[in-house]
């Protein structure tokens, strides 16, 4: 009853309709250091949402307060409206969540391992094999997990976190580890999810391709702060991509194709244009390469190349993060 | 509640844990089969059933009590399951609360088996030898109640006549008494199994709380000693008994909520 008033009496309520996450001036100390610093996410209801940044960023932390695993020195989150400290179990009835390394069970089987968070969760049996076939581990249900390889465990986790067809799915770097065909397959999943499920994702990655290639929008986090968030075309229009040439006569070519506000650069033996914008970035690139062959420079090699984390970071911070080895 | 406890039941399939339940009580009847099936005749069945209570409140519950508490901990620890388990649209308690209401059950059934398999390592050594038939006393409580001065109703702390009449039902409120007595130490251990990852430490802590107890019975804080309760609720200084188990039982339920608030509010790294 005091909990509907004080709802009632403040002037803007957190979490307006078509918001899944919602965090103000989140904070979260550790040892003094502030590994998240006044994070404020905004994500879309229906949005694959991209939680971008290098190892150490503050992703994981991140994640952490959103389900309440940890307590904010700071800061306040609502997930589809419901504030996670006063409400943290109605908060949580929307979530599923795939952690970055998936735990589970060794001891039991894929089944017994969903039929626990079935059982706590109090839904029907059946939804145990719609989520195997989902995930495509049908048939390796009745197997220990112990004899599960890393990618099936990922699966797996996946599978726990659309149990009870959650409205939000949190994965925290979910092809971490994976071989480049997993990788592939697990962002092919993700993808597709939304259409699928309905639900809202919320992925954290430290690849930029990666979230480039499957997210609508992107929170891009450094030293646990927010330096970048909106829209992935935004994102894209951040930056222009790049041609990459290498040719029989850097010289000539480099004469033919520069002037004009176009800069042209050699790097490691190649020629590198920064194109305008993205968009006709492939036209571009047929019509320079037929350019350079009517010249009579052969044209061996030609990349439309794609921006690192690095230096989307060094154009966003205007410094070079410190990344960790993989 | 009840999904929480039967989720608990499901990880314990394929587990050690129901060996450790089964090697704890087989363990202690095992020894006394043998004392008796060796000729070192206890003679009345009181007198083997206590010695093996004795065993069983004294060393073999403390320790199984800890190896339980430590691995129904370690089945998160181990695989890092915790946060999984306690993201879920689930109050945080229930989680912990199932796994003492397991632990409790497990020691429960435990407490139980001992006497069983005591009982039935007694009679086996009588049918292997009949020399060491262990004989029922009751029969002979009149004659053995004219044999006794008033000073000797009291032998050891214990009502001699009692046991000696009613010998079954002081040996299972006995066992009883143990096993209530031992809330606390469980509750003490199950919060260093669910604090720490590192299962050393849990498994010191028990360790070490048993050792220490030997000592403990000498001193005049011994009865608050969570190790030693179970022991004094035996009854070898009458005075002991109640308070004991008071201690134990009261002391158990309070420090368990306690446990239940600590760890509702830990923080999952
Ligand atoms: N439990 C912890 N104790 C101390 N520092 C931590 C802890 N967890 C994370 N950190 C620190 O917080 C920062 C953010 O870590 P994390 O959220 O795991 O980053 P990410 O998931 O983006 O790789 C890092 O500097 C890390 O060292
Ligand atoms: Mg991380």
């Amino acid at each position: 009853m005091k909990r509907r008033l004080r709802g009632c009496l403040r002037p803007v309520k957190m979490g307006a309709m078509g918001i899944a996450i919602e965090t103000e001036d989140l904070r979260k100390r550790f040892r003094g250091v502030n590994a998240v610093d006044g994070v404020d996410l905004s994500v879309p209801e229906g949005a694959i949402f991209g939680f971008l940044g290098p190892n150490g960023a503050g992703k994981t932390t991140t994640i952490r307060l959103l389900l309440g695993l940890l307590n904010p020195n700071r800061g306040r989150i609502a997930i589809f409206g419901e504030d996670l400290r006063r409400n943290r179990l109605r908060a949580l009835k929307s979530v599923g969540v795939a952690f970055e390394t998936p735990a589970h069970y060794e001891h039991l089987t894929g089944r017994e391992n969903l039929d626990i968070t079935r059982r706590l969760l109090k839904l029907d049996k059946t939804e145990i094999d719609q989520v195997l076939s989902t995930v495509e581990l049908s048939h390796v249900a009745d197997r220990h997990v112990r004899k599960y390889s890393l990618g099936m465990r990922h699966r797996l986790g996946l599978a726990r976190a659309l149990l009870g067809k959650p409205k939000l799915l949190i994965f925290d770097e979910p092809t971490n580890g994976l071989d480049p065909v997993g990788i592939r397959e697990m962002r092919d999943f993700i993808k597709t999810l939304p259409v699928r499920t309905g639900a809202t994702v919320f992925v954290s990655s430290h690849h930029l391709a990666e979230i480039e290639q499957m997210a609508s929008h992107v929170a891009v986090i450094h030293l646990g702060k927010i330096v970048f968030q909106g829209a992935m075309d935004e994102l894209r229009g951040l930056h222009a991509p790049r041609l990459e040439i290498g040719c029989s006569d850097d010289a000539s070519a480099s004469a033919m194709l520069g002037g004009g506000a176009r800069k042209v650069e050699s790097r490691n033996g190649r020629l590198v244009i920064e194109l305008s914008s993205a968009e006709g970035a492939k036209a571009r690139a047929a019509a320079i390469n037929r350019k350079l062959n009517e010249a009579g420079i052969d044209v061996h090699h030609l990349a439309i190349a794609p921006w690192t984390l690095e230096e989307l970071f060094l154009q966003l911070v205007g410094a070079k993060p410190q990344f960790e080895q993989e | 509640m009840l999904a929480s406890i039967q989720v608990e039941l499901i990880k314990l399939k394929r587990s050690k844990i129901m060996l450790v339940m089964l090697a704890g009580p087989a363990l202690v009847a095992l020894l006394f089969f043998s004392l008796q099936a060796s000729g070192a005749n206890l003679r009345a069945w009181p007198l083997y059933l206590f010695a093996g209570l004795t065993a069983w409140a004294t060393f073999m519950l403390p320790l199984t009590a800890t190896i339980i508490a430590t691995l129904l901990a370690q089945l998160e620890h181990g695989p890092k399951t915790w946060a999984h388990l306690l993201a879920l649209p689930v109050p945080k308690w229930r989680v912990f609360a199932a796994k003492a209401v397991v632990a409790l059950g497990l020691i429960a059934l435990m407490s139980l088996l001992t006497g069983a398999l005591l009982a039935f390592g007694g009679w086996l050594a009588g049918e292997l030898n009949p020399a060491n038939k262990l004989m029922d006393p009751a029969p002979f409580a009149a004659l053995a109640e004219t044999m006794m001065d008033d000073d000797d109703q009291m032998f050891g702390g214990m009502d001699v006549m009692l046991m000696v009449q009613q010998w079954r039902l002081v040996v299972a409120e006995r066992l009883a008494f143990v096993y209530l007595s031992s809330f606390l130490l469980i509750a003490v251990q199950l919060w260093a199994a669910f604090r720490f990852r590192n299962f050393l430490i849990p498994m010191a802590l028990g360790v070490g709380g048993g050792f220490f107890a030997i000592f403990a019975q000498a001193s005049q804080y011994g009865l608050y000693f969570p190790w030693l309760m179970p022991f004094n609720t035996l009854g070898f200084m009458p005075e002991n008994v109640e308070k004991a188990l008071a201690y134990g039982l009261v002391g158990g339920i309070g420090m368990s909520l306690l446990m239940l608030v600590d760890m509702s509010r830990m923080q999952i790294k």
